[in-house]
């Protein structure tokens, strides 16, 4: 039965990484492509970590999982956001399909 | 439980190869950014894998310090782009 939960946490979480390269590789403008690699490569991050924390059974090891976990899941939107706040100054561009631009709006006046 | 292994580590290698892509493409220095920062995580997460797999768990050790330097390097790149513009709008 653990085993089972410990291959699903494995390969779900592995899936995600994958989907987070993909939409890195292909999606059209940076803002996008922060977007795929801040969210889904966390979640594949975490569940991998579950995995190993399940896998081992010693409670020393749980433990420095769901620090790394806790960690992951707060350091990734802060850099996101340092990354995406120097792209948009250094005037990166936007995709074509991109509805609104409120900062660009409210920097005018 | 080898089979799910095998797939694993095929899915994460086949995404770090899929982020080089984007490394090596990246129009801007921002997208090499990015593409190395997921890169790192991909490694933390290749690193969980094995421990579980060898039973090594001072492997995720190792994995934590992979982070916690990833982190900073992508939060020196992020102020380093951010001086770069504003020298720029000073001139």
């Amino acid at each position: 039965m653990t085993n089972i939960l410990i291959a699903f946490c494995l390969l779900s979480g592995a899936l995600f990484m994958l989907i987070a390269a993909i939409g890195v590789l292909r999606l059209p403008d940076l803002y996008q492509r922060l977007h795929a690699s801040s969210k889904a490569a966390t979640l594949g991050v975490a569940l991998l970590l579950l995995g190993a924390a399940l896998h081992s059974g010693d409670m020393g090891v749980v433990t420095r999982c769901l620090m790394a976990i806790a960690f992951f899941m707060a350091t990734a939107p802060v850099g996101a956001h340092l990354i995406t706040r120097a792209a948009y100054n250094h005037n990166e561009p936007l995709a074509k399909e991109t509805l609104s631009d409120e900062w660009a709006e409210d920097r005018k006046n | 439980m080898t089979i799910v292994f095998i797939i694993v580590e095929i899915m994460l290698a086949v995404a770090i190869a899929i982020t080089f892509i984007r490394l090596m493409l990246g129009p801007t220095m921002v997208n090499r950014v990015v593409a190395l920062d997921l890169m790192a995580i991909l490694v933390v997460g290749m690193m969980a894998s094995e421990a579980v797999r060898s039973g090594e768990h001072a492997l995720l050790d190792v994995a934590v310090v992979v982070g916690i330097t990833a982190f900073i390097g992508t939060v020196a790149f992020a102020v380093l782009i951010d001086r770069d513009t504003g020298d720029k709008q000073d001139d």
